[in-house]
């Protein structure tokens, strides 16, 4: 028993180089984003201190919260059209052959493994006033002007949820791939039609995963930067584009500490929310 | 009325074929058992009951309406798996309701129903559990529940004391049998377990290689197996192969002279004889007389200790090498057995079975 703990203890010092860079990357940061939120900015001029100008100018400066919510929302609707498109997909996954699967597999994840430039010029190539979609729409006549299809929210939320869909497949389909199929076989042998074995087998069953997938697109596309100022081209604006506005333009690293914490209490709130909703519908 | 019968079903993916041909009919309030080996065609044969596989070819009816093409929800068939397959998210009382509800069975309906298939298999003061707080016992006991409530012509049985242990599996072996009789459910029961098959079924169905070796009840799959595969198959045996001399009066098998009791025509060659190694009397030599017909001698090569009963090797004196199994009884004479002692071998004319074709 006690060279057991021996042993475990010396298995805890290969944890340190990860420890350390933790501590160095993240908590520190954190800490000091923390810091400088209360620090007060004035003349290009920033003094540590305590006191909440920069949380009084996120309410009432009139944009900053709007923007807050729009990037909520835009991370909302991300999330849920990620999930509408990726549920079938894993599904797919589950019940095809092993080939098919990889096949599939490899199409979601591609767009992890190509460049975010080569990714959005691509888009571009496509959506573009003389891309791809306008040109064969205006040459075969069914629209005069080209349609808006980027630098609008749709243009942003469409390359977006490109990329951020394997975040919710993986889970997704690792959950489904956990049902045991006998259960869903075992409700269709009880006079259950498919659809009433997925409602209420597959879909309930597969609920960890819909959470962990929505968590996870939800916090990425809080986060998201290039792509919306690529997709967007400044018509959409979202609070990762005003916090590196706020240290790059202005210099004023208090306001953007500010709102970064904004940011990150926003998805605390959401993963303790999804990890809620996760228990209750669990006991009951 | 059968509830079930199969007519030349077949079953191929690709080139592999599955089931060949089976014809099979399970009759109301019957057991039947399908047993053999894995990959033998069982449970494929099984899931085309339920709807879950479609046969290549043949016609497939339950309760004299045909379903071949029927999808699994619109049959009325119960289904329990080796693994329960019980709804982990639902409680117990839910998880038997789920078919009542799929039926359409009126709310009010469904609470006494309920409760009766619950006291049927012994748990009704477990409704509220989920299955995740039940024992493996308990868990199969619900899917049981789950597959009756629904009144099925035919209740369909897929190994389902597979992940139980032996004490257990024996037990509800038991009990099943008593409440299929109870209810007079049509049912069909799948193993690869020769004691679960010989001690529940009204009828077994021998498969081998994905077609029926042997339709019978236990006893004469046991005592009268119709080919090779069944004899081997199902319990110990020694299978000889002989052929016929003197003028037709006896069969040397291997060495071993027995007589033809079984009136082979005089001549025929490469005949196999079956006897049940438990049929078998071995004495210390020169211990007692015997008096039964085919007095040989040999001698003991193993020896194996199973318990209540000792296996045991005997070479026969010019002839094969017979399996012979004593009930541990105790006595003197078997514990004196040991590895090269010399035998007298002794059994019945009854214990020759001279296996047909």
């Amino acid at each position: 028993m006690s060279r057991n703990s021996d042993e475990n203890y010396g298995a805890l010092w290969l944890l340190t180089p990860t420890v350390l860079l933790y501590v160095a990357t993240f908590f520190v940061p954190i800490i000091m984003l923390g810091v400088l939120s209360f620090a007060r900015f004035e003349m290009s001029v920033t003094t540590i201190g305590f006191y909440f100008d920069n949380y009084i100018k996120i309410f009432s400066d009139g944009i900053t919260l709007k923007i807050f919510f729009q990037t909520v929302r835009l991370s909302l609707v991300i999330t849920f059209w990620c999930l509408i498109l990726g549920y079938p997909v894993a599904l797919m996954m589950r019940s095809c052959s092993p080939k098919m699967k990889m096949v599939l597999l490899f199409c979601v994840v591609s767009p992890l493994l190509t460049s975010i430039i080569v990714r959005n010029v691509a888009w571009l190539l496509i959506l573009g006033r003389s891309g791809i979609i306008n040109d064969t729409l205006i040459q075969w006549g069914l629209t005069s002007k080209p349609l808006p299809l980027m630098y609008n929210e749709f243009g942003v939320i469409l390359a977006v949820v490109h990329v951020y869909l394997s975040f919710m497949v993986l889970p997704l389909f690792g959950a489904l791939n956990s049902i045991n199929s006998s259960i869903e076989e075992a409700a269709s042998s009880l006079g259950a039609p498919s659809w009433r074995v997925f409602l209420s087998i597959t879909l309930p069953l597969s609920l960890p995963g819909i959470m962990a997938g929505c968590t996870l697109v939800f916090i990425l596309s809080m986060g998201v930067y290039l792509t919306p100022v690529i997709m967007g081209g400044n018509f959409v604006l979202t609070l990762p584009m005003l916090i590196t506005e706020s240290v790059r333009e202005q210099y004023d690293w208090p306001f953007a500490s500010a709102m970064a914490l904004m940011l990150l209490l926003a998805i605390g709130f959401m993963v303790i929310l999804s990890s809620g909703v996760q228990k209750l519908v669990g006991r009951r | 009325m059968s509830s079930v019968e199969l007519k030349s079903i077949v079953k191929k993916y690709g080139e592999v074929t599955a089931v060949a041909s089976i014809d099979l009919s399970v009759e109301s309030g019957e057991f039947v058992t399908l047993l053999g080996p894995s990959g033998c065609g069982k449970t494929t044969t099984l899931r085309m009951v339920a709807g879950f596989i479609r046969p290549t070819s043949g016609t497939l009816s339950i309760g004299d309406v045909d379903m071949t093409g029927v999808p699994p929800h619109q049959r009325t068939v119960g289904l329990v798996f080796q693994n329960y397959a019980l709804f982990p998210h639902m409680t117990v009382r839910k998880n038997v309701e789920f078919g009542l509800k799929m039926q359409k069975v009126l709310t009010s309906e469904r609470g006494p129903r309920v409760q009766e298939a619950l006291e049927l298999v012994q748990l009704e003061a477990l409704g509220e559990r989920m299955p995740a707080e039940l024992s493996g016992g308990q868990q199969q006991r619900v899917a049981l529940a789950r597959a009756l409530v629904i009144r099925p012509d035919v209740l369909l049985l897929d190994e389902p004391f597979g992940a139980l242990d032996k004490q257990l599996r024996d037990h509800m072996r038991v009990e099943l049998r008593e409440l299929q009789q109870k209810l007079k459910i049509s049912t069909l029961f799948v193993t690869h377990d020769q004691d679960e098959a010989l001690s529940m079924s009204d009828r077994i169905v021998v498969m081998s290689e994905g077609k029926v070796s042997q339709v019978g009840k236990p006893t004469e799959i046991y005592e009268k197996p119709q080919t090779r595969f069944v004899a081997d198959f199902i319990g110990r045996s020694n299978i000889l192969v002989g052929k016929v001399e003197s003028k037709g009066k006896t069969i040397n098998a291997e060495g071993l002279i027995l007589p033809n009791k079984g009136n082979v025509v005089a001549g025929a060659e490469g005949i196999s004889v079956m006897i049940r190694p438990e049929c078998v009397e071995i004495t210390q030599s020169g211990s007692k007389a015997t008096s039964t017909s085919a007095d040989v001698k040999g001698k003991v090569t193993a020896s194996i200790y199973l318990g209540s009963i000792v296996q045991y090797s005997v070479q026969i004196n010019k002839g094969p090498n017979l399996v012979v199994t004593q009930n541990n009884t105790g006595s003197e004479n078997l514990k004196n057995l040991t590895v090269g002692d010399d035998v007298d071998v002794s059994f019945p004319d009854s214990a020759i079975y001279i296996l047909p074709g």
